[in-house]
C-alpha cells in the first residue's frame, strides 16, 4: 500500500508552463482518475509522479520524497504503462513482459524460476499465454496493449499508473482489462492512477476523479460531483448529456451539436 | 481471443510452460556443431601435403589415453600445430569477438546497421596501430594499446559527433561513424606515408590476415577479450531491456547510459585487441548477428552467445576458404567474408522473408 501526495507541482516544458500548482494526494489502495481535455496536462502529471520528468513543488511516495528514490527503488514502487510504449520488432512476448522483473534483479543478475512464474502469472491473467512466444510485430493494437499492462503487472509494484491504458481495446476487452486492475488492486492493495478520455468508464471504475484543464487541477471529487455538464462544455467544449448509471455512476452522452442533412432533406 | 468467461480474477490464472527468452539447447549444440565442423576443416585442409585423415590422427594421438600413429614426420606435425591450430584458434578468437562487439554495439545505439566498422571504431584503431607501426617497427605489445586507444578515441568522437548532430536516431550515428572512419583512414594514410615502417607489412595488417600468426598473437589478444566477451555477457539482459527506449528503460529502473559506456567499453576493447593481431576484418560484425537474430530472434539472450559461436565458425571457415580457393596463393580474408557473407545472408533473409 503506497499513498502518495503532490504539493504544489509545476512543469515546465520548452519555457511553457504544463502544469501549474498542481495538489493532488492519492491514498493507498485508492484508484484516481485523471480526466481532462487533450493536452490538459494528464500525462505530464502521471510522467511527473513516475519521477520521468524535473518539477517544482514537493512530491512524495509515503511520505518520502520522491527525489530520495534511485531508479531501481523507485521502479519497485512504481510502475507505468505509457500511452504510445516502444515495442522492439522481433521481440518475443514473454520476454518483453519479463523486462518488468529488471528492478528486481542486481546489475548482473539474471531471472529465475520466481521471475519465469510472475511473468507466466502476468500473461496468464490478461489472456496473453498463448500469444507469449510471438514476436511483438506479430500482435494486434489491443494485444499490445494489453502486453504492455502485462509488463507492469510483472514489476509488481504497489503503485501502477497507467496512461490511456484502453484507448485500443473494444468494449470487450476494455472492461476486462479494467475490471482485472479492479480486482489487483483489491487483491494487491495496489495504488492505481489512471489518466482516461472514457468518462463512463473512469466514473465506473474510479474512486476519485480529477479534472485537469491547462495544467491545472480544476475539480476533484466523485464522479457526480466532476462530471457535470457545464464543467464539461466548459473543459471539453462538448455537450453532454449525463444519465444515471449503475451503482450510483454517471454516464457521459456525446451530443452532436449541429445535425447535419440528408441528401433528400438537402435536395428538398 | 477467448470470451471474457474466465473469472477476471488476479488468481485465474495459467503460467506458460517455459522460459522463452533462454537459449535452447538445440540452437546451441546446431552452434557448435558448425564451429567443431569448421574447426575440423581448419586444421584438416591446408595447402601443405598432409592427409586429413593424418592429420586427424596426429590431433588424435595428443589427446589423453589415446595412442595413434599419425606417420607424419616431425616437420608435417608441427605445420599441423604451430600453423593450421593458432590459425584456426586465432580466427575463432577473431570472428567471435567481432561478432559479439557488433551484437553489443547495435544493441546499445538501439541501432540494426552498426558494427565495429561504420562506427568507426575499427579505423580508430587502424590508426593507433599504424602509429604504433610508425614508431617501432616491430610493433609489438603496444600494438593492442595503440589499438585500443584509437579505438576508443573514434568511437567517442563519432558519440560526439552524432549527439552534436541531432541525438542519437539511426542515421546520424551511422552518417557520424562514416565521417569518422573516413577521417581516421585518412589519417592513417597520412602517418603510413610519412612513416619510414616497412609498408608492405602494415599494408598486409590492414587489408586483414590470419595468416602470420603462431600463438603469440592469440596470447596476445586473449586477455582483452575474455574481459571484453565477461562483461558483454553479463550485459546481455541489459541490451534486452535497453531495446525499450532511454525513458522506459529508467522506469525500469536501468540507467541507460551507464550500460552503454559499460558496454561500449567492452566492446571497444574486444574490437582494438583483435582488430590489433588481425587487421581490419570487415563484415562479421553485422552478418552474423543479424542472420542470428533473423534464425533465432532478437532477444540478447540468444544473438550474443550464438554469435560468438557463429561468429568464430564463419571466420574459421571463411579463412579455409581464403588459404585453398587460389593455393598455394591466398586471398585477403576480407574478401572471403564479404564474398561468403553477402550471398548467404541475402539468402537468409530471402527465407525470412518468405517465412513470415
Amino acid at each position: 500500500m503506497s499513498r502518495i501526495s503532490a504539493r504544489g507541482v509545476g512543469v515546465t516544458r520548452g519555457g511553457n508552463e504544463v502544469l501549474v500548482g498542481v495538489d493532488l494526494t492519492v491514498e493507498a489502495g485508492e484508484w484516481v482518475g485523471l480526466i481532462g481535455p487533450n493536452g490538459a496536462g494528464k500525462t505530464t502529471l502521471l510522467h511527473t509522479v513516475a519521477g520521468a520528468l524535473r518539477y517544482d513543488g514537493e512530491i512524495t511516495i509515503d511520505d518520502a520524497p520522491l527525489t530520495a528514490l534511485d531508479t531501481r527503488r523507485r521502479a519497485r514502487t512504481l510502475a507505468v504503462v505509457t500511452q504510445d510504449p516502444v515495442m522492439p520488432p522481433g521481440m518475443l512476448v514473454f520476454d518483453y513482459v519479463m523486462l518488468g522483473r529488471t528492478p528486481h534483479l542486481g546489475f548482473f543478475e539474471r531471472e529465475g524460476a520466481v521471475d519465469a512464474a510472475v511473468v507466466g502469472r502476468a500473461l496468464g491473467s490478461l489472456e496473453l499465454t498463448d500469444v507469449a512466444g510471438r514476436p511483438l510485430d506479430t500482435l494486434s493494437g489491443g494485444q499490445l496493449q494489453r502486453v504492455a499492462l502485462a509488463r507492469a503487472l510483472a514489476q509488481e509494484t504497489p503503485i501502477l499508473l497507467l496512461d490511456e491504458p484502453t484507448s485500443a481495446l473494444d468494449v470487450g476487452h476494455r472492461v476486462q482489462v479494467l475490471e482485472h486492475v479492479e480486482a489487483l488492486r483489491h487483491e494487491r492493495g495496489l495504488t492505481v492512477v489512471t489518466a482516461m478520455h472514457d468518462l463512463t468508464l473512469a466514473a465506473q471504475f474510479c474512486d476519485r476523479l480529477v479534472l485537469l484543464s491547462a495544467g491545472r487541477v480544476v475539480a476533484v471529487g466523485s464522479a457526480r460531483a466532476v462530471l457535470t455538464e457545464d464543467a464539461i462544455r466548459r473543459h471539453y467544449g462538448a455537450e453532454v448529456t449525463l444519465l444515471d448509471g449503475p451503482d450510483g455512476t454517471v454516464v457521459v452522452i456525446p451530443l452532436r451539436r449541429r445535425r447535419t442533412m440528408a441528401p433528400e432533406e438537402a435536395a428538398r | 481471443m477467448t470470451e471474457a468467461s474466465v473469472p477476471v480474477t488476479a488468481t485465474a490464472i495459467t503460467a506458460p510452460a517455459s522460459s522463452a527468452t533462454r537459449l535452447t539447447p538445440t540452437a546451441l549444440l546446431a552452434a557448435l556443431g558448425a564451429l567443431v565442423g569448421a574447426a575440423a576443416l581448419g586444421v584438416l585442409i591446408g595447402p601443405a601435403d598432409i592427409s586429413p585423415l593424418a592429420a586427424m590422427r596426429e590431433i588424435v594421438d595428443r589427446l589423453p589415453f589415446l595412442d595413434v600413429s599419425s606417420g607424419l614426420s616431425d616437420q608435417q606435425a608441427s605445420i599441423v600445430w604451430q600453423i593450421r591450430l593458432p590459425r584456426v584458434a586465432l580466427g575463432a578468437l577473431v570472428g567471435g569477438t567481432l561478432a559479439v562487439a557488433g551484437a553489443a554495439y547495435q544493441g546499445v545505439f538501439r541501432n540494426p546497421l552498426v558494427d565495429p566498422y561504420l562506427l568507426g571504431v575499427a579505423a580508430g584503431a587502424g590508426l593507433g596501430a599504424t602509429v604504433v607501426f610508425a614508431m617501432s617497427a616491430s610493433g609489438g605489445p603496444l600494438l593492442p594499446i595503440g589499438a585500443f586507444a584509437g579505438a576508443v578515441v573514434a568511437v567517442v568522437a563519432t558519440y560526439a559527433l552524432g549527439r552534436s548532430a541531432g541525438g542519437r536516431s539511426t542515421a546520424t550515428l551511422v552518417l557520424a561513424g562514416v565521417a569518422m572512419a573516413s577521417f581516421f583512414t585518412a589519417a592513417q594514410s597520412y602517418v603510413q606515408q610519412r612513416s619510414s615502417a616497412d609498408v608492405r607489412r602494415l599494408y598486409g595488417w590492414i587489408l586483414g590476415r590470419l595468416s602470420t600468426t603462431g600463438w603469440g598473437d592469440v596470447a596476445l589478444a586473449a586477455p582483452y577479450v575474455a574481459v571484453s566477451l565477461v562483461v558483454i555477457f553479463l550485459s546481455r539482459r541489459l541490451l534486452d531491456v535497453l531495446a525499450v527506449d532511454d525513458a522506459e528503460a529508467a522506469a525500469l529502473g536501468v540507467s541507460p547510459p551507464r550500460v552503454r559506456r559499460w558496454v561500449v567499453a567492452a566492446a571497444t576493447l574486444g574490437t582494438a585487441a583483435v582488430v590489433a593481431v588481425s587487421g581490419l576484418i570487415a563484415f562479421v560484425g553485422i552478418i552474423v548477428p543479424h542472420t542470428i537474430r533473423l534464425l533465432a530472434g532478437t532477444s540478447y539472450r540468444r544473438v550474443i552467445p550464438l554469435s560468438l559461436i557463429l561468429g568464430a565458425a564463419f571466420l574459421v571457415a571463411a579463412d579455409v576458404a581464403a588459404r585453398t580457393m587460389v593455393s598455394p596463393a591466398e586471398l585477403p580474408i576480407g574478401v572471403v567474408t564479404a564474398f561468403l557473407g553477402a550471398p548467404f545472408f541475402l539468402v537468409v533473409l530471402r527465407a525470412n522473408r518468405r517465412m513470415s
